[in-house]
């Protein structure tokens, strides 16, 4: 249901005004967009839909009234209370809010609704675009085992294994088929529990009677599955575009660096992938897309062994976070390619008038409110200053703003922190000076911890591994407060001369905030 | 005339002394002493010490004064000598780790638990967090139930060690 062109004359000259510098934009392919998501991604979605001149609706739910993406589109809609189930997640609500403020599309973002294909089907039940691939490109691709399938069904290589391991001999059997070292994992559970690696012969039968024992234990159901123990292992993915005839391969991102199975850190190139390795992932999941009939942004992962060996994992039917780190190398917006692929135009124009071309090195970080020392626990609060640093070459996207208050109720992703730079070296130092010029006070944050994660020798090195951040005791920057630290706690607390004659302190925040120092330095 | 502030960071306690005269600051932090001049530039503090310069950035916040130095934010707690002088507690107050919501209540009110076992399921941010004994006792008082929305340091369960 791509609309007509002609339908949106009348349209052009209201958007065209913000954005009186730039090129002239884009004949909008759309009426309005509404953007099913909240925080950073749903701020950079409307910046886009601003760019191609398309009006912009937000949703939001009651937590969020005065977040930054309530007022990063043309109007906003209340959605609901602020667990996601009965807001973010909740579909009838967004598509009751896409009905009554006139949109035509609806962009989801990443996670809530993004990866749901009932969503997408009452999307095109409802006549509105849901920004994506079909509900049955989704189907075939974004289910773990449906995607494993199609993987097998292209010759795309899988990690290999078997299922149904019910004895130490059957266990033995397949080990020795896969080869040495392989993994034996619990197959109804997940989070490390039932795990565990087997490197030699002798060590089936012992590893077996555990595995099952804990699997049973903790899941509550004793079968097993055995894979090839594929360590170390880097996560590389692969971006696509494509449409309903062609798909592009857009290089890839490594994520290897994670704590809880979530990235942390995300660059591309990989320093581990060679040419050759780079274009077999990239047919890989070329193929894959092509199978599926894929239209729209597309990232399949893979890990990648020491030996350069590597295997599909799943896809990722969506926009993903990291999404900037390419943006950065190639120049493409890939929101709006999704947005035109989604409208019913070719590949062609969703990349413009060059070929993608890929150059330089963009690194992400993920600033998060998390405690990194303390188990990455979450952690809320109210933002009380913040600043962010302004360089060429570097991107900050965020969804937070002074004032907001951090609920318990969604992802702990505050801002990404992207830099780009002719090679890696630049990249990386460009990083670490956004990290260490940016300011967020209020609520603990794994800003420190990115920095140390960057400047340490291994990341240097380019030794970046799934198990790089967890394998490691990281050290608290805490233990031995800068003496800077200690001079401004100072001058924050020192007393106003009577009278108020010293006009340092009469201008300084601590007017403002009151005199801390007197309930303290009492002692 | 010398100032004394007595903070706490990262649960230790940190104190300070100082004497000020304008920038200028004589400082001794926990026996170190230095000198420092500190300046004001709109959101930032310049602050000059043994010939290096550091950007700050200082807020006061609910729980205390947070200050921001080159990437590094600590929060800066006052010292309460109620708190330090009371030492080691008769029985062991377990209290939530982070603002959220219980999911799972394991613990139940006089039961014998040993080290390690779950007490508590906190959910906030999707991710799970599990509040375990941290040593051998019963259970004396349970003070949440599943469902419940906690703030960060409210009382969940009171543990007696066993003596």
């Amino acid at each position: 249901m791509s609309p007509a062109r002609a339908d949106f004359a009348a349209g052009r000259g209201a958007a065209a005004r913000d954005t009186p510098a730039a090129p002239a934009p884009d004949e909008p392919v759309f009426r309005k967009v509404l953007v099913a998501n909240r925080g950073e991604i749903a701020v950079r979605v409307c910046r886009t839909l601003r760019a191609m001149g398309i009006p912009s609706v937000t949703v939001t739910s009651d937590a969020d009234r005065s977040a930054p993406h309530a007022r990063a589109g043309d109007e906003t809609v209340a959605i609901g209370p602020a667990p996601p189930a009965q807001s973010y997640l909740n579909a009838a609500a967004i598509l009751d809010a896409a009905r009554r403020t006139g949109a035509e599309a609806i962009h989801p973002g990443y996670g809530f609704l993004s990866e749901n294909a009932a969503f997408a089907a009452e999307c095109r039940a409802a006549g509105i675009v849901f920004i994506g691939p079909s509900p049955e490109s989704m189907a075939r691709l974004g289910d773990k085992s449906a995607a494993r399938r199609t993987a097998l069904s292209c010759d795309v290589p899988v990690v290999p294994g078997a299922e149904e391991i019910d004895s130490a001999e059957r266990g033995l059997v397949e080990a020795e088929r896969v080869g040495f070292p392989v993994i034996l994992k619990a197959a109804g559970g997940g989070g490390g529990r039932g795990m565990r690696v087997v490197a030699a012969r002798a060590e089936i039968e012992p590893a077996f009677e555990a595995a099952r024992r804990e699997a049973k234990s903790a899941f509550g159901d004793e079968r097993l599955l055995l894979e090839k123990y594929v360590h170390p292992a880097r996560h590389i993915e692969i971006q696509i575009l494509a449409d309903a005839s062609d798909a592009v391969a857009l290089g890839e991102r490594e994520c290897s660096l994670q704590r809880r199975h979530q990235k942390l850190i995300e660059e591309s190139p990989s320093v581990a992938v060679a040419l050759g390795v780079r274009s077999a992932m990239e047919r890989a999941a070329s193929v894959l897309a092509s199978a599926a009939g894929y239209a729209g942004a597309m990232t399949a992962e893979f890990l990648l062994g020491a030996d350069g060996g590597f295997y599909f994992l799943e896809v990722n039917t969506r926009l993903q976070v990291e999404h900037t780190v390419t943006e950065m190398r190639s120049g493409l917006d890939l929101v709006r390619a999704q947005i035109l692929i989604a409208a019913g135009r070719s590949l062609d124009e969703a990349l413009g008038a060059r070929a993608p071309a890929l150059r330089g090195h963009a690194i992400e970080a993920r600033l998060c409110a998390e405690d990194p020392y303390h188990g990455y626990l979450p952690q809320t609060g109210t933002i009380l200053a913040l600043s962010w640093p302004e360089e060429e070459g570097l991107r900050i996207d965020s969804g937070i703003a002074e004032g907001q208050s951090l609920t318990p109720h969604y992802d702990s992703l505050l801002a990404k922190v992207v830099a780009f730079g002719r090679d890696r070296e630049e990249a990386r130092a460009r990083l670490v000076r956004a990290l260490r010029g940016a300011a967020l006070l209020g609520v603990v944050t794994n800003q420190a911890f990115l920095i140390d994660l960057l400047e340490d020798g291994s990341f240097r090195r380019g030794e970046t591994f799934t198990h790089t951040v967890e394998s490691r005791e990281w050290r608290s920057p805490a233990e031995v407060p800068d003496p800077a630290l200690a001079a401004v706690a100072a001058f924050s607390s020192a007393p106003r001369a009577p009278g108020g004659d010293d006009e340092t302190d009469r201008y300084s925040p601590w007017q403002r905030l009151g005199n801390w120092g007197r309930a303290g330095g009492a002692a | 005339m010398s100032r004394r502030l007595a903070l706490r960071h990262d649960g230790t306690p940190l104190a300070i002394s100082f004497e000020r005269k304008g920038e200028r600051f004589a400082l001794d932090l926990d026996g170190r002493r230095f000198e420092a001049d500190v300046v004001r530039d709109g959101f930032w503090f310049t602050v000059r010490s043994g010939g290096k310069a550091t950007r700050c950035a200082v807020a006061r916040g609910r729980r205390g004064v947070w200050v921001s130095c080159e990437g590094r934010t600590y929060l800066l707690e006052h010292e309460r000598p109620e708190a330090a002088a009371k030492g080691k507690s008769p029985v062991d107050e377990l209290r939530a780790p982070m603002t959220g919501r219980v999911v799972q209540v394991a613990a139940e009110n006089g039961a014998a638990v040993r080290e390690g076992d779950l007490l508590v399921t906190i959910e906030a941010m999707k991710m799970e967090f599990r509040l375990v004994a941290p040593e051998d006792g019963v259970v004396a008082e349970v003070r949440c139930g599943a469902g419940e929305r906690v703030e960060l340091g409210d009382l969940l369960v009171v543990l007696e060690p066993r003596a």
